[in-house]
This record gives structure tokens, C-alpha cells and sequence, in this order.
């Protein structure tokens, strides 16, 4: 009964959501985004792939469709990588739902991804996945829970060990640099 | 009463809502068979678990209606359980019995405190290491706890018929340090001796047998099948239990391992 349970799922979700992901360009056109409805098969289909990867289950709408328009306005985000990146996102959202054993909620998790995806990671998904939310989950897991109160807004600074550049430090090498 | 699994998926995605406060659109394979299954129990609670048949197609209620019925029915029996319960523990009894004790006073109030009825009417979280009489492996949830309650409750009823010290005589008797060690339930030790007092004709209530008493009780099952002995021994149950104005039924479950034991103890003394 589970299996047909979780397959008569899926064949629920795809009835309907290949029209709402379409509609979402009215959305997304804006930032020179847009996904054609083969682009929109495949989204659903890599995340049928996901779900199973990771035993996880959505019974009403999913996360595609608030992903999308979390993400939209990326500046890392552009129309010739539009679909991949939006498969690696989702795929690495069920990833560390299940990382954090679902201690976050979608918007906590969104929040982080956004703010990290566009901040130290500067776009690099495998930086999201292998550092931030690494270090992230494993706080989670160890029972922090000051995101809480945060939204999962600037979270990360406390978790991050790299050292970084200090304004005033990058003003002064640029100016050694060019104008010394 | 069989509802199809896609009658139950919305009500299953509303539970599924309710558990994560609408904050998550995804839950584990792990989540969302715990859930089901928490929807299946509260449904099997309007026909007691059985099909009977009466209803058609047409007639089933919404999956939903059924549902949320079968909570409210969950709901009543947690609070059923809860006054058995109190009832128990206002006079409890445990002979010096650790285990009995401790399944009763410290293991119980556990469930109270942390039985889900909403997202998991199923489990019932206690080991209830102290055995009765009534055995029932099938159930779980609620109807486990409350019929344990009821036959905890039916226990004590009957061993207030006794003295305290004889009923520590006899635990005694089966194991010196029963304190710490004896395990098994004590009705039945104490039903059995009773049994075996009626065959002898000894006084019942002193609950101690003489070696002549043994000689009189074998004469008495010698020879008989062990179905025989067990018609036998429901009926000197019935006798034991009346006079104290306690019903029989539950204590007649046990009538069929009495029997089993007191022939294999006859069949034993045959061959040697």
C-alpha cells in the first residue's frame, strides 16, 4: 500500500503542475527568465527523481513552485543555466530537509539558501551544498536553534571558519595595487 | 470497512498539513506511513477493526467523516482509560512486587503524558512489562492500554478477596526473592491455587495446599483430556468467582494454559 501510496502521488502532482510552472514566466520574465514547457517536464520529472532519492513525499503543492520565486531575482541567475540550476536547487532543498531531519521549515531553509547562494557562495551550488548548508545541517542536528528566531536570515557568519576579506583591508590593496 | 487509498490520500494530506503546521510541503516516506496509519486507526475504530458487512459502497461515509468520528472515539477511550486508571491507583495493591509496581505506578502515567491521538493514535509507547491475564497481541494504541487497564482492574478486584500476607505467602512459595524477581502475572498464580483448593476442598482464602492435597488434585484430573480438564476448570472458576460477585469471563482466558499445565504435569507423572 506505501509504494502504490507514493506513486498514485506523483501522478496526482503531474496533472496539474505542468500549466503552474509555465504560468510562473509571467513572474519570472521580468528578470529574463523563462521556462519553455519541455524545461517544465523536466523540472517535474527531476523531481519525482529527487523525492525518491531522498524518500520523501509532497501530498498537496510542492516546493518548485516557491523555489522559483525565492530565486528569480538572483543575480547569479541566467537563462542559459535557468533549468539545471533550478534542478540542483531542488534536489539539494529535499537533501537537507532530510540533513536537518526537517527541524527547518521550507521557508527557514529558502531563506538560508537564498541569502548564502547569493552571498559567500557567490553563486556556486557546490559550495551551497558542500560547505554552507553542510555546516548549517550539522549545527541543526546538534540542536542549534537561533534560526528560529532569524527566519534562517544571517545565520551562516557564526558557522563560517573562512577567512574572509575586511573592507577596509580590500580598500587598502587595491589602492597598493593601483595607484602605489 | 475498506476504503480505497485514493479516498484516503486528502485525508491523509490533512493530517500531513496539520503535523507540519502548514510550514512544509514535503514529509519522509517514514512521516507519511505513520500518518496513514494514524488515519486507518482512528477510521477501524467506527467497526471495533471488523468489517461487518452491512454497509454498501454507496452507503460509506466520506473517508473523512469517518475519520474524524473515529478520533472523537479515540479521544473518549484515552479519557475512559484515564478513569480506570485513577480507580486502580487510589487503592493499589502491589504486594511488594517491583515489577508490578513499576509498570503500574511509573510506567502508566507515561501514556497519559505522552500518548498522540492526533498524529499517533497507533502507538502506544509502553513495553507493560507486568503480563495479564488477558493477552491480546493484536491490539495497540488506546484499545491496547484500555483493555490492559480494564484487566488490571478486574485483577485487583479479585486478589482484594485475599489477605495480602497470603498472597506473599504463596509469591513466596514460587520465588523466595519475588520481590525483585518474579515477573509473571500474580492473578494467576493466585487463580490457580484457588482451582486447586476447590478440587481438594481446602479453605480457598488461606490459598496453601498440603503434600495429601497434590494426591486428591491429580485424582481428580487423572485420565481426562486436556479439553476435558479445561471444561472442568472453567467451571470451578465460575464457582470461585460468583460468591465475590466478579464476573468469570476474564478469568476463564486462563482456563485453557491451567489446562495445559496440569496435563502435562498428569502425562508426566504417567511415563515416569
Amino acid at each position: 500500500m506505501e509504494k502504490d501510496m507514493f506513486q498514485l502521488l506523483l501522478q496526482e502532482k503531474r496533472k496539474n503542475e505542468l500549466a503552474a510552472l509555465v504560468s510562473i514566466n509571467g513572474k519570472t520574465r521580468r528578470f529574463g527568465l523563462e521556462l519553455t514547457e519541455q524545461d517544465a517536464k523536466e523540472l517535474a520529472a527531476c523531481r519525482d527523481k529527487s523525492l525518491q532519492k531522498y524518500q520523501r513525499v509532497e501530498f498537496s503543492e510542492g516546493i518548485l513552485e516557491r523555489l522559483i520565486y525565492v530565486f528569480c531575482d538572483s543575480q547569479y541567475l541566467n537563462q542559459s543555466e535557468y533549468t539545471d540550476t533550478l534542478v540542483r536547487l531542488q534536489d539539494i532543498f529535499y537533501e537537507f530537509k532530510n540533513e536537518a531531519q526537517d527541524m527547518l521549515t521550507d521557508d527557514e531553509l529558502l531563506t538560508f539558501m537564498r541569502e548564502q547562494f547569493d552571498g559567500v557562495c557567490f553563486g556556486d551550488l557546490d559550495y551551497l551544498e558542500g560547505t554552507c548548508l553542510e555546516r548549517f545541517a550539522e549545527a541543526v542536528r546538534a540542536g542549534y536553534r537561533g534560526y528560529q528566531a532569524t527566519g534562517g536570515q544571517s545565520e551562516y557568519a557564526q558557522f563560517d571558519d573562512v577567512p574572509r576579506w575586511d573592507r577596509n583591508l580590500y580598500m587598502q590593496t587595491l589602492k597598493e595595487l593601483f595607484w602605489e | 470497512m475498506e476504503y480505497q487509498i485514493e479516498e484516503l490520500l486528502p485525508v491523509v494530506s490533512r493530517l500531513t498539513d496539520k503535523y507540519t503546521s502548514k510550514e512544509s510541503t514535503s514529509v519522509t516516506y517514514e512521516t507519511a506511513r505513520v500518518i496513514m496509519e494514524a488515519v486507518i486507526y482512528c477510521i477501524e475504530e467506527n467497526t471495533g477493526g471488523k468489517d461487518n458487512g452491512i454497509r454498501t459502497e454507496q452507503d460509506l461515509p466520506a473517508a473523512q467523516v469517518m475519520y474524524d468520528r473515529g478520533y472523537e472515539i479515540v479521544i473518549g477511550k484515552v479519557y475512559e482509560a484515564k478513569a480506570i486508571y485513577d480507580k486502580i491507583t487510589a487503592d493499589f495493591e502491589d504486594y511488594g512486587c517491583l515489577n508490578y509496581r513499576v509498570t503500574i505506578l511509573e510506567g502508566m502515567p507515561a501514556f497519559f503524558l505522552r500518548y498522540d491521538p492526533k498524529f499517533k493514535p497507533q502507538d502506544h509507547l509502553l513495553t507493560l512489562d507486568y503480563p495479564v491475564i488477558n493477552r491480546t497481541p493484536d491490539l495497540c494504541g488506546v484499545n491496547l492500554i484500555l483493555t490492559y487497564l480494564k484487566g488490571i482492574e478486574a485483577e485487583q478486584k479479585f486478589l482484594d478477596c485475599f489477605e495480602r500476607e497470603a498472597v506473599i505467602r504463596l509469591l513466596e512459595s514460587i520465588v523466595p526473592d519475588y520481590q525483585e524477581l518474579y515477573l509473571d502475572n500474580i492473578c494467576e498464580v493466585v487463580l490457580e491455587r484457588c482451582i486447586l483448593c476447590a478440587v481438594a476442598e481446602s479453605p480457598v482464602k488461606q490459598l496453601e495446599l498440603q503434600t495429601d492435597d497434590y494426591e486428591i488434585v491429580s485424582e481428580y484430573f487423572r485420565d481426562k483430556s486436556r479439553e476435558k480438564i479445561e471444561v472442568q476448570i472453567i467451571r470451578l472458576i465460575s464457582m470461585i468467582t460468583q460468591p465475590l460477585q466478579i464476573d468469570p469471563e476474564y478469568f476463564t482466558r486462563a482456563a485453557a494454559d491451567y489446562a495445559f499445565r496440569i496435563h502435562s504435569v498428569l502425562e508426566g507423572q504417567k511415563e515416569s
